[in-house]
């Protein structure tokens, strides 16, 4: 019988047998290695770090850089729940690490449809205008998070080419929103450091709008912090499609020959590029329990990792943002060189 | 010592016997089954992601070869309760541009098995006969070996005349290095027709992909409990219902199809009015 496959289920995470830390990370950046349960005593001398992080292998700490880093299916491992160290400043427990999210595996860019405001409303009994309220404030919320959680690109789906075909009462009130959303957050963005940009085929926008909208993105052009790109009336196929035409222009002018053009030419045409290296989403979390990817950013999202969240959009809260992020936390990224 | 020999012809033919009783009993709920979910909305296209391959035969301590050649079988299985339920095409993932960067060795193996199945898949199982499948390789064949090419163009060119199914297999195929292929196209053959016109069509990236003429996927895929893309299909996935499936692809029965199947048609509905196959 030893000789039966196992079933999936039967056999959960072999690796749990051997639990013990092997390496820890201060938050400061030190570093200790132990085979021992206490292996902050070897860190309790060299830092006053607040926090501490357990990876299983040794690879894992040799790339400080998020993106990099590849360690097992859960980064904590510990026999031994409570973990107490001889400096007093580094008192911190493994199960509470294990509530926590890791920064250094944070993704670098998220993407967001923000799907579901008008179902919201509509079981609530109120009108989709309401629904649309609410998903500004969910909004606003999460872009607060996504500043304070050290994520460096926040994508949002906002209008998509197929939602003009929406009843026109509802649409300008969108445009309304947006108008109205921009005017108050400004000042916000301006203190938060929040560089903000749209993509989309904008000249669909009605006037005031875009020259607003090229307002906010000249006053904000310069800002350090989190790059928040709004995508409104956007189509992933008509991005790649824009892109192919202008390497289409360039080959008959005869600047470059059809034969040379590579997957990085496209990427640097396409609308996502004024991120520069960061422009493919690590995660992409869609809302509202659909299971589709609505035409958006079709190109870069080959390597994304996808969330589904049942909950409608204005319901978008910190603890689903939270289980989205921890969800992304645990997975193993291959980029394709195992399939 | 003869009645002891007797009771051991018995005990084996009992066992026989019973295991074709319970066959048949499986066989006959499977096509109670299919005649349930033929009731509602049938996907005409399928996607799928065929992962997990290596995980099952590590966890089954059985070579990772052995569990590609579980993968094939499994897929023949696949396609054959697709193909009863109504399906019109089948995609699948087989070999990604990508995965060229594995061990040299586990490339080999794999283009061996790639190149014996492909050739066994079109000369002796009943499927692509009964169906009436035309096999259609996607991908570039150009980074393929030899063999592995001239099975894929023999496979081909023996299903051509087949009109009533399509399987596609996707071999040394990533979407992105699809979409560029598709451009290199246009631009022939636009400097044999009409050399200035820079303006191209999404009705003519769809024509120059792999997937040609073929409807955008109603489903896709993916088995082993990942939820990513990994470069397939992007352009035509555009509108597809994803659906993620914890089982490895080797584990992968009728029952996790069924699941898919009635999950795709919960959500037939809600789908853009465009994307809904007429059947």
């Amino acid at each position: 019988m030893s000789k039966f496959p196992k079933k999936f289920w039967q056999d959960k995470s072999p690796d749990k047998k051997n639990q013990k830390r092997l390496h820890c990370v201060a938050s400061d950046g030190n570093v200790g290695y132990s085979t021992s349960n206490a292996p902050a005593d070897s860190l309790s001398s060299t830092s006053e770090a607040s926090r501490l992080w357990f990876v299983q292998n040794e690879s894992s700490l040799q790339h400080a850089d998020a993106m990099s880093l590849e360690v097992g299916r859960r980064v904590v491992y510990s026999s031994n729940p409570e973990v107490t160290c001889a400096s007093e400043s580094i008192t911190h427990s493994c199960a509470q690490i294990e509530r926590e999210l890791n920064p250094m595996l944070m993704p670098r860019h998220v993407a967001i449809i923000m799907d579901g405001n008008s179902r919201w409303a509509e079981k609530r009994g109120l009108e989709p205008s309401s629904g649309h309220e609410a998903g500004l404030q969910a909004l606003k919320n999460v872009v607060g998070l996504s500043r304070r959680w050290g994520i460096q690109v926040l994508t949002v789906f906002a209008l998509s080419t197929e939602n003009w075909l929406r009843p026109k009462m509802e649409l300008d009130f969108l445009m309304n929103l947006i108008e109205r959303g921009l005017q108050d957050e400004l000042s916000n963005f301006q203190k938060e450091k929040i560089c903000i940009r749209f993509i989309g085929n904008l000249s669909m926008l009605p006037e005031s709008l875009q020259s607003l909208i090229a307002f906010v993105e000249r006053s904000t052009w310069y800002n350090e912090g989190l790059k928040l790109i709004v995508a409104l009336s956007y189509s992933g196929r008509q991005d790649i499609l824009q892109a192919c035409q202008l390497l289409v222009a360039q080959a008959i002018d005869g600047l470059i020959k059809p034969e040379d053009i590579t997957e990085s030419m496209i990427d640097d045409k396409l609308l996502t590029t004024l991120v520069g290296e960061m422009r493919n989403p690590d995660l992409l979390i869609r809302t509202s329990g659909e299971r589709r990817l609505s035409n958006f950013l079709l190109w870069q999202m080959a390597y994304t990792e996808f969330y589904f969240v049942d909950a409608f959009w204005p319901d978008f809260g910190e603890l689903d943002y939270k289980k989205a992020l921890l969800s992304f936390q645990s997975r193993k990224r291959r980029y394709g060189s195992r399939l | 010592m003869a009645m002891g020999k007797h009771f051991y012809y018995a005990y084996f033919l009992i066992k026989r016997l019973l295991a074709q009783l319970l066959a048949s009993i499986a066989a006959v709920f499977t096509r109670l089954g299919l005649k349930v979910l033929a009731s509602g909305p049938v996907p005409a296209h399928i996607a799928i992601i065929m992962d997990g391959n290596r995980r099952f035969a590590s966890r089954s301590r059985i070579d990772k070869r052995s569990g590609h050649v579980l993968g094939y079988e499994r897929l023949i299985q696949t396609l054959d309760s697709c193909l009863k339920l109504g399906v019109k095409i089948v995609t699948v993932y087989a070999f990604s541009i990508e995965n060229f960067q594995r061990s040299p060795a586990e490339v080999s193996d794999l283009m061996e098995l790639l190149q014996d199945k492909l050739d066994h898949l079109v000369s002796k199982e009943q499927l692509v006969r009964s169906y009436d499948v035309q096999v259609r390789i996607l991908g570039d064949l150009s980074l393929l070996p030899k063999g592995v090419r001239e099975s894929a163009e023999r496979a081909m060119l023996a299903t051509n005349n087949n009109k009533s199914t399509v399987l596609n297999v996707c071999i040394a195929y990533t979407s992105t290095h699809e979409i560029v292929q598709a451009i290199q196209k246009i631009m022939d053959e636009r400097t044999q027709d009409q050399p200035h016109d820079k303006f191209i069509t999404k009705e003519e990236i769809d024509r120059n992909l792999y997937t040609g003429l073929c409807p955008p996927p109603d489903i896709l895929l993916r088995t082993s409990g990942e939820t990513r893309l990994s470069n397939y299909l992007l352009w035509q996935c555009s509108n597809s219902y994803m659906c993620f499936c914890n089982a490895l692809w080797p584990e992968f029965s009728f029952w996790h199809l069924s699941w898919m199947i009635l999950k795709y048609q919960r959500a037939y509905p809600f789908l853009p009015r465009q994307q809904r196959p007429s059947f």
